[in-house]
């Protein structure tokens, strides 16, 4: 059946007419788009639910807890399939209650995106959380005292400040929103893992295409890594 | 969203929690003693013992589950069919589920994390308690069992709990190979009545209770074991 030889292998990983390499590399440029897209809207919105956990409020900060809480206790292939079928519903009620008119629908990539982002967020808000309470409480007196509106405070001193110790957990963050991408592969979303699985089960080389997946998400995590510890050392520069 | 329909659901579903269960409890269970021995490897002296304990954390940890779970359902199993006189054995109800193939690589990713948190704490051990073990004449053996490992599980285990929480989310990856856990089964539902909603929100409240009890679980372990 399948397996006789390293070098039939071979042949279908490379870039040939009929090899899977360049199929797969697209697959990795998605999962990279979709990773990057959600992770930033999971930053978006992490900021906003330590925002709301921290204002003082006690509305927002039950807004923000229930959130967090809800998002962190359900497993994320059950979420991404409830956010991706129900996401475009959810878009426009959320559009209707602002009392804007008009109807979106998201596209698959922007279905994918939300849902992704959408439990990232949640995580995003306790790393933002635990990293702004670190910010020491003199230097945003100090900030005040200097009468800088809101805004800039945390655009000058807050933020950057809160950077450095929020590094870590984004970083691990990341690594996660590496790996929760091939979620979307259930759903029917081509990305990496779902290239492979059409090539596995096209050439019938299971495991060479999955090994293959796995070798590439793994090329990418370590990429990563290394691109979070530089710029983690750039962020400690000035503390010992 | 009709009420009746809703809360029919639960009794359906009372069959793929025990299975959502037990991949829950073996896996930890195992997944810790492997981490045991994955984390003593990894700060061993001899270099090419610790390079595998090192490279099984970072390969495992640097790639999604659900790529692992299909390397062994697809890839290995696959391989197994192939073996002459297979089909035919009495291993083969065993070697075609893809419950055992679930199982089996959520313990690998158990004992990849939980092995790289208890690194950790092996290494925060103090170096005092070390030296007096050694003072008092203790073998290595000895010294591991009754010293190192018990303080370092201490040490661990406000994160070996989260892990766990993390890893009981992680059971419902099995559906993706036709394991009927509590997703499986709500999935399932989902095809027969065409319902998106009701059988998902459904699991998702029984896995928003189990987490709630686990972490309960774990707050009182961690109080009871604080220092």
């Amino acid at each position: 059946m399948s397996d006789s030889g390293g070098t039939g292998f071979l042949a279908l990983v490379m870039f040939s007419d009929q090899g899977w390499g360049g199929p797969l590399l697209r697959g990795a440029v998605v999962t990279l788009e979709i990773s990057l897209c959600s992770y930033l809207f999971g930053a978006l919105l992490g900021l906003l639910g330590a925002w709301a956990k921290l204002s003082g409020s006690r509305l927002t900060w039950w807004v923000a807890e229930v959130y967090t809480t809800i998002v962190r206790a359900i497993p994320a292939l059950l979420l991404v399939i409830l956010l991706f079928y129900t996401g475009t519903t959810l878009l426009n009620e959320a559009i209707a209650w602002f009392g804007w008119r008009g109807v979106v629908n998201l596209s698959g990539f922007a279905a994918v995106v939300f849902s992704l982002g959408f439990i990232k967020g949640a995580y995003m808000t306790e790393v933002f959380r635990g990293a702004i309470v670190a910010v020491p409480e003199g230097v945003g007196e100090a900030a005040q005292a200097l009468a800088l509106p809101p805004i800039l405070r945390f655009r000058l001193i807050t933020f950057p400040l809160m950077l450095r110790v929020a590094l870590p957990g984004m970083g691990n963050l990341w690594q996660s929103a590496l790996k929760d991408s091939s979620l979307v592969s259930v759903v029917g979303f081509t990305e990496l893992l779902a290239v492979g699985k059409i090539a596995a089960s096209q050439t019938k080389y299971y495991l060479g295409f999955f090994c293959t997946t796995a070798l590439i998400f793994l090329a990418l995590a370590i990429i990563s890594n290394w691109a979070f510890s530089l710029v983690g050392r750039r962020l400690n520069r000035g503390f010992a | 969203m009709s009420w009746d329909f809703f809360l029919g659901l639960f009794p359906q579903l009372v069959d793929s929690f025990w299975i959502t269960l037990s991949l829950w409890l073996l896996s930890s269970s195992i997944g810790l003693l492997v981490a045991t021995c994955i984390a003593v490897m990894s700060v061993s002296k001899q270099l090419p013992i610790r390079w595998i304990a090192l490279g099984f954390i970072t390969t495992i940890r640097g790639t999604p589950l659900l790529v692992q779970i299909y390397i062994l359902y697809y890839g290995v199993g696959n391989l197994i069919a192939q073996v002459p006189g297979i089909r035919s054995s009495f291993m083969w109800p065993i070697l075609r589920d893809g419950y055992w193939y679930a199982l089996l690589a959520l313990i690998i990713s158990s004992a990849a994390y939980s092995g790289e948190i208890l690194r950790g704490a092996i290494m925060n051990v103090p170096k005092g308690e070390i030296e007096a073990a050694k003072s008092l004449g203790l073998s290595t053996a000895h010294m591991w069992r009754l010293i190192i490992l018990p303080r370092a599980y201490r040490i661990g285990l406000p994160s070996l709990g989260g892990e766990s929480i993390i890893l009981l989310k992680a059971t419902v990856l099995a559906s993706t190979i036709t394991v009927m856990d509590l997703l499986g089964m709500a999935n399932y539902i989902r095809m027969q009545t065409f319902k998106i909603y009701e059988p998902l929100l459904a699991v998702a409240i029984v896995y928003v209770l189990l987490t709630f009890i686990l972490t309960r679980g774990v707050a009182l372990l961690e109080r009871r074991y604080q220092y």
